[in-house]
């Protein structure tokens, strides 16, 4: 089962061996890879060659993939795949050289260039990548592994130009559970971060709602109605075993796992209202509730460093956005405009945490700064954005608008904030973006 | 079948499926607490959904069991509710083998889980005033949907009063024995169940033909 570790066959190798590089004209030799946050690169990538005879669909299929990665952060803008593209590729394969002189007359500042080839069940990915206004090759590696798994040799070669062109890691090996409707009930969805491979979970019959990720990335605990009760479950992705964490009469709803994976924080209403408790997943110490007011007490979210806990309380009247220490003590309240702020996510770097605001009739992405109480408005569009969950670089969010009719997931860089929607479908709410992936 | 009949169903399918489970052992007396001692065992949910055991009320009994309407942003119980409540109560005493669920709804107004939250407040408040009314708290469950099960669609007072509702579902206790007598699943059940490995499947998201497309990362190449 195991034969799918990739092997990296060579380090910046491959375009050095296929083609010399002439370098840009003088004069353009300005660095906007120092400064990837200032305006996003346009990137050209030209459609990967099949150096082989097998599966020529892959070419167009490896090219969208990567540009579909790339894309995702902000730090890039795809070059439109014009004819002037397709002819300067053609000119560099002709001339046996890249010529980045030309690709800097198209407006072209970042190059990706590749090559792959299929043997029986074996594909093997190359590419290499330019700033064309310094006139240097900044990455280039080939990957060699199980056909199976080319979307994942695609994903880590995407994350790694990103790194090596901006600085800045990627997340393409992440994925986003999501609630999405299917034959007229809400379920949980996987996808890739860029909204490929949408899955749909098997989870019994009933909705299945409320995703959070268990933060080794295998396992997804949401709330199941399948019993006919709203039970809390914790599904491993990887052997599809589902346990279940939490039946208490009510609702068992609302989970965040604990960063070292020990512990769950959820939503109960045993006790005749809404409160938030902490269950040990190994099932030992029974349950220990953190909360107590007669308001509704929901939505917990650990802090990276597993000594707090984020959450909304409504115990002046309005819904706002609490933190507390991880045993229930030192309960502050962090939200002061607005009169309903809900859907709280701490940062992974942990200085921000993320929430959902109603401003001006319509709900909006901001973050608050746990430190200093700052709150900063994130998206500012006409639509209504909630439900944020941060990019394990704690620097994008995924939130759930409601554009047309239909809600879909949208990706937002909080530094450069222009939404990139990742999903085409009618009703895609919830999402929670995975950590970084293994495989 | 009321909720101790479940719950022995569900240990039954435990132990029937899951042989190999964790052993649990002090099942205690209270349903509430039995219920909680599931927590922790790998349990076959497809299974358990057969113990399923509250219906929609049947016709004559609809028009006690009605929806009962709830204030915006709003879980207390409202003027026009309590009549509705207390022949509720009534039908109770007169069919002391049913047990209800209520569930609590929201409009599509506020965010989904705040929602599920405020649901579940709704559901919990008309408990309490079933109690209040004498109902024994063992008969009454409740559960929240948010607003993921609206009654209508369209964004105006009319259709958002509509959603903002708890609703009523009725184990009637007349299938608990039947539910005793079936035998346990076929050898094949099992196995198949054994093999399920492969839990995920492909799907394409609904689409929307009309509303017009807005994928900022298009496709590049045909």
């Amino acid at each position: 089962m195991n034969k799918t570790t990739i092997a990296v066959l060579s380090l910046l190798l491959p375009a050095a061996v296929f083609m010399p590089v002439s370098p840009a004209p003088a004069g353009s030799d300005y660095l906007r890879v120092t400064k990837p946050y200032a305006d996003s690169m346009r990137l050209a990538v030209p459609i990967f060659q099949n150096e082989g005879a097998e599966r020529p669909d892959l070419a167009a299929e490896i090219s969208n993939l990567l540009i579909a990665n790339l894309a995702l952060p902000g730090y890039f803008i795809p070059a439109d795949n014009t004819d002037f593209v397709r002819e300067q590729d053609e000119e560099d394969r002709t001339r046996g050289r890249i010529d980045l002189g030309g690709w800097s007359t198209l407006g072209v500042e970042a190059l990706v260039k590749g090559t792959y080839r299929v043997d029986g069940d074996r594909v093997s990915v190359s590419a290499s990548a330019f700033s064309v206004s310094r006139g240097r090759q900044l990455y280039g590696k080939r990957y060699s592994g199980d056909l199976s798994r080319w979307r994942w040799i695609v994903h880590t070669i995407s994350d790694e130009i990103i790194e090596a062109l901006t600085g800045e890691k990627g997340f393409s090996r992440t994925r986003i559970a999501f609630v999405a409707t299917h034959e007229g009930e809400r379920k949980i969805h996987l996808m890739e971060a860029s909204g490929g491979e949408v899955r749909k979970i098997d989870s019994g019959r009933g909705f299945a709602l409320y995703p959070s990720w268990d933060p080794d990335g295998q396992s997804l605990a949401y709330t199941s109605y399948s019993s006919g009760f709203p039970w809390l479950v914790l599904d491993n992705l990887r052997t599809g075993k589902r346990r279940v964490v939490s039946a208490q009469p009510g609702m068992n709803a609302l989970s965040s796992i604990s960063p070292d994976g020990r512990s769950i924080a959820l939503t109960l209403s045993r006790d005749g209202n809404p409160e938030i408790y902490l269950v040990r997943l190994d099932g030992t110490g029974g349950l220990r509730r953190l909360t107590n007011s007669p308001a509704v007490e929901c939505s917990p979210s650990w802090s990276p460093d597993g000594n707090r806990i984020a959450f909304v309380s409504d115990r002046t009247g309005t819904p706002q956005i609490y933190v507390m220490n991880s045993d229930g003590s030192n309960v502050s309240r962090l939200t002061r405009r607005g009169r309903h702020n809900v859907s709280p996510s701490w940062s992974p770097r942990g200085d921000l945490i993320a929430y959902s605001s109603l401003i001006d009739g319509k709900f909006e992405i901001c973050a608050v700064n746990v430190n200093t109480g700052e709150e900063t408005r994130i998206t500012s569009d006409p639509y209504r954005n909630e439900e944020p969950s941060w990019a394990p670089d704690g620097r994008h969010l995924v939130y759930s608008s409601r554009r047309y009719g239909r809600n879909n997931l949208m990706v937002i860089d909080i530094r450069n904030p222009r939404p990139i929607q990742i999903t085409d479908g009618r009703d895609c709410t919830n999402p929670a973006w995975s950590p970084i992936q293994a495989r | 079948m009321d909720r101790a009949g479940l719950v022995l169903f569900v240990i039954a399918a435990i132990v029937f499926f899951n042989g190999c489970a964790r052993h649990r052992p002090d099942v205690m007396a209270d349903p509430d607490t039995r219920l909680a001692a599931l927590e922790g065992y790998d349990i076959p949910l497809a299974e358990i959904t057969e113990g399923r055991a509250f219906v929609e009320p049947r016709p004559e009994d609809a028009l006690i069991l009605k929806n009962v309407h709830f204030d915006f942003d709003d879980s207390s119980i409202r003027d026009d509710a309590k009549p509705v409540l207390e022949g509720i109560a009534a039908w109770m005493t007169n069919n002391p083998r049913a047990e209800l669920m209520i569930e609590g709804h929201c409009d599509e107004r506020g965010t989904r889980e705040y929602n599920l939250a405020l649901g579940e407040r709704r559901a919990l408040s008309v408990r309490s005033h079933l109690i209040g009314l004498g109902v024994s708290e063992r008969r009454l469950h409740t559960i929240s949907y948010g607003k993921e099960k609206p009654l209508c669609l369209e964004s105006n007072e009319a259709c958002w009063q509509r959603n903002r509702r708890a609703q009523f579902r009725v184990s009637y206790g007349t299938d608990r024995d039947r539910r005793a007598e079936l035998p346990p699943p076929p050898a094949e059940v099992r196995r198949q169940i054994d093999r399920e490995v492969v839990r995920e499947e492909r799907v394409s998201l609904p689409r929307d033909e009309e509303a017009p497309r807005g994928r900022a990362i298009h496709r590049y190449y045909q």
